[in-house]
């Protein structure tokens, strides 16, 4: 009985340590989208049984990360100007939704952490590191989300940015201008600062939408 | 689907079963995808460099021998290195929980006080200067002077002797140094790719150089040092017996001394002139890929590195020589004027290479592991100046990035003038020759440390969203590196202080300390009144 509970645990942490390696090979553009992923494959690289990956590419599929197709396998998702839409639009839902919860719990060293973000953002973007760049855009993102106080709005938020970071690649080109991206921000925390929520709202707002053009027109290029 | 077919086939023709050709196979691709920010390899060799590994290790082994006998001296370098992991990690750590340009600059001044941050950054900066205009001078009198010096006595050619002595007088030494100085600043404003090039293919060699001289030492007996020792520097010196009359020219000195762990304590400091400085990368994190692995691999490999070449070579230099000639060279004056050998490991090694082809290649490699540090200097300072024009604390045109080398051209420049400024006092002052800034430097890293040991506290937002955030029993890592950091360097500081075999305590160098500190106040309190305006 105590062998089969600890087998049981040792499988649930080698299907976490799988998900992370594969996860990570796809955010960080090692694993391109429409990559076939072969389970025997990746069981062998990694030396572990075809059980455990089998299990993080099922996880990874309820993430969105990785979509299977019947006889065919397993494939890193590819996403369309319209899965972008769609995220987006969900992203613009919940951060607006965040933002309105933070208002009432933001304090002034919360604003010195945004700025600090905000500075190291710029730092990135003066030099063209648009991969750190992007970086420490998602976490100025992530910590409005925080701020709500949700820890399930965190979760569903995570996820969603999780299927853009398999674009971080493309990333790399898409802003002509970065310090535009930096600025945003900036003046995203001024008016926080300020106190002058709506203005707050509608940068964040227009900021997604930039973002979400810019992807949309970039994916609608390589499929033309 | 036929995309995602060869897509599939693509990638399964790269695959030749095991890790090994997977991961090749991914990291080229990644490589290619963000061809220019540095990745952990680039990062590790940045902060070797960035040590002046082998100028540092010429001055490590003679101050070892100086102070303890040689039988303490890898003990000693264990030691050290072990204890350097406290400052290597606080910095590490620092650079994840604040991932800007500036170094100690964002730090401290983040954590403690804006003018203690700019202070720290100040003291950085006029040191790595005053660093590179030495490594200018350095260059020739040292690096190629060496090299030429063993060439003449290897294949007993007096031109070689003549060309040594000829690029060490100061007008020839300053020409050489203005070269190197142009060069490297050329070398760090075309762009961060070539310059990660050009670092990878200088390592290499520097690699292979070492390699030679850890096989070249390593398949040579004591007794056939001392002949060679003997057959190449009797007829300079008009001995027969040259080995046994420079150890008997040393008088007063105990050239065997028994070991204590007193002794091998006092290796420490010696040891500290190198092995805690594989932290160059601190001052660029924002040009850094995957900034977490990067910096502590970076750092803590470098400090392995670093560490275990030390190691190596000092154990084979101490079994080869003879600890006797190790301890008569490093107490007598280093410019005697009748020895044609300075007491460098790289001098006594090049003995040894009777190949010429194989001396040059030594040579270059070992200008490479030694010189290469200027480049990291330039580029770190640079980096400063843009710190400080972002908060308005230097007028903007030093924040200006090329928009298309995507360097900050104009703060080269001027860390480029001011480095040539250095180097024109090294050359034509002798007396400034012997500056010390390890106090200067500690200093500003005690500063980091007690940063890092309060920064949970005072900032716990920061600490709490930090990827670097980890605790140790309960208590933050940060704050425990921070301590032992502040620990070991009031140790080390004890004896730069109190022992003047270190050759630290010297009125000048304590004067030229406080001139730079004073500077820096002076500096900081006209900007803050001039204001040039935040750059956002």
């Amino acid at each position: 009985m105590r062998g089969s509970i600890f087998a049981a645990i040792g499988r649930e942490a080698l299907a976490d340590a799988v998900e992370r390696a594969i996860r990570d090979a796809i955010l960080s553009g090692r694993l391109a989208p429409g990559e076939r992923l072969v389970e025997a494959r990746i069981s062998q690289e990694l030396g572990v049984s075809r059980a455990p990956v089998r299990e993080a590419l099922a996880r990874l599929e309820q993430r969105g990360l990785v979509v299977s197709q019947a006889n065919r396998g397993t494939f890193v998702v590819r996403l369309t100007p319209d899965d972008i839409r769609e995220i987006f639009t969900l992203r613009r839902v919940l951060e607006g939704h965040a933002l309105a919860s933070a208002l009432v719990r933001i304090e002034p060293k919360d604003l010195v952490y945004l700025e600090e973000l905000t500075a190291a953002m710029r730092d990135a973007s003066k030099v063209g590191n648009v991969e750190a760049a992007m970086e420490r855009d998602l976490e100025f993102h992530a910590y409005l989300v925080k701020l709500s106080g949700s820890r399930r709005l965190l979760a569903m938020w995570s996820n969603l940015v999780d299927q853009l970071r398999s674009l971080s690649t493309k990333f790399q080109s898409l802003y002509p201008d970065l310090s535009l991206l930096t600025k945003s921000h900036q003046a995203t925390v001024e008016a926080l600062g300020r106190g002058d929520h709506q203005r707050a709202a509608d940068l964040l707002e227009a900021h997604l939408k930039e973002a979400e053009s810019l992807l949309v027109r970039s994916l609608e290029g390589d499929h033309a | 689907m036929l995309e995602v077919r060869r897509l599939a086939l693509n990638r399964m023709s790269s695959f030749r079963g095991g890790k090994l050709s997977l991961s090749l196979s991914l990291t080229s691709r990644a490589a290619s995808a963000r061809p220019w920010a540095a990745q952990a390899i680039d990062v590790f060799i940045y902060n070797v460099y960035f040590t002046s590994f082998f100028l540092a290790l010429v001055f490590l082994y003679v101050t070892a021998f100086s102070v303890a006998p040689p039988r303490d001296l890898i003990p000693g370098i264990l030691v050290a290195s072990a204890v350097a992991v406290f400052p290597i990690g606080t910095y590490a750590l620092m650079s994840i929980t604040i991932p800007r340009f500036g170094g100690d600059y964002v730090y401290v001044g983040r954590v403690l006080h804006p003018l203690l941050g700019f202070l720290s950054s100040w003291n950085w900066v006029f040191w790595l200067c005053f660093w590179i205009g030495f490594g200018a001078y350095s260059f020739a009198t040292v690096g190629l002077s060496g090299l030429l010096t063993a060439l003449g006595l290897t294949l007993q050619a007096p031109p070689f002797l003549e060309l040594s002595r000829w690029i060490s007088t100061p007008p020839i030494t300053f020409v050489i140094g203005t070269i190197v100085i142009a060069g490297i600043a050329l070398l760090v404003s075309i762009g961060l790719s070539f310059f990660l090039q050009v670092q990878r293919w200088t390592f290499s060699l520097a690699v292979l150089a070492t390699m030679a001289m850890v096989i070249t030492l390593g398949s040579t007996s004591h007794e056939a040092f001392v002949a060679r020792f003997n057959e190449v520097l009797g007829p300079v010196l008009n001995s027969a017996d040259p080995y046994h009359a420079v150890i008997a020219r040393v008088q007063g000195v105990p050239l065997e001394r028994s070991s204590s762990f007193r002794s091998v304590l006092a290796v420490i400091p010696a040891a500290f002139l190198v092995l805690p400085w594989t932290i160059g990368s601190a001052f660029i994190t924002p040009e850094l890929r995957e900034v977490q692995h990067s910096q502590i691999r970076g750092m803590l490999g470098a400090l392995l590195f670093v560490s275990a070449t030390t190691v190596l070579l000092g154990t084979l230099l101490v079994h080869v020589a003879g600890p006797q000639l190790l301890v008569a060279l490093a107490v007598q004056d280093p410019s005697g004027p009748s020895l044609p050998l300075r007491p460098y490991f790289s001098d006594l090694t090049y003995l040894l290479l009777q190949n010429p082809v194989l001396l040059v290649v030594s040579g270059i490699g070992f200008l490479c592991m030694g010189w290469m540090y200027m480049a990291q200097n330039m580029i770190n300072n640079s980096r400063v100046l843009l710190s400080w024009a972002s908060d308005g604390l230097a007028p903007p045109m030093l924040g200006r990035i090329h928009p298309r080398l995507r360097t900050p051209v104009p703060a080269i420049f001027a860390v480029s003038v001011v480095a040539e400024a250095f180097l024109g006092i090294l050359t034509f002052s002798p007396a400034l020759r012997l500056l010390s800034s390890i106090l200067a430097l500690t200093l500003s890293v005690a500063l980091v440390a007690l940063s890092a040991a309060v920064l949970p506290y005072r900032r716990p937002h920061l600490f709490a969203a930090s990827p670097a955030g980890w605790r140790l029993l309960g208590v933050p890592l940060l704050s425990l590196l921070g301590i032992g950091t502040l620990v070991a360097l009031a140790m080390v500081d004890g004896y730069y202080l109190l022992d003047v075999r270190y050759g630290a305590n010297s009125p000048s160098s304590l004067g030229f300390i406080l001139l730079g500190l004073a500077s820096g106040l002076v500096y900081y309190f006209i900007a803050r009144r001039r204001d040039w305006g935040e750059d956002r």
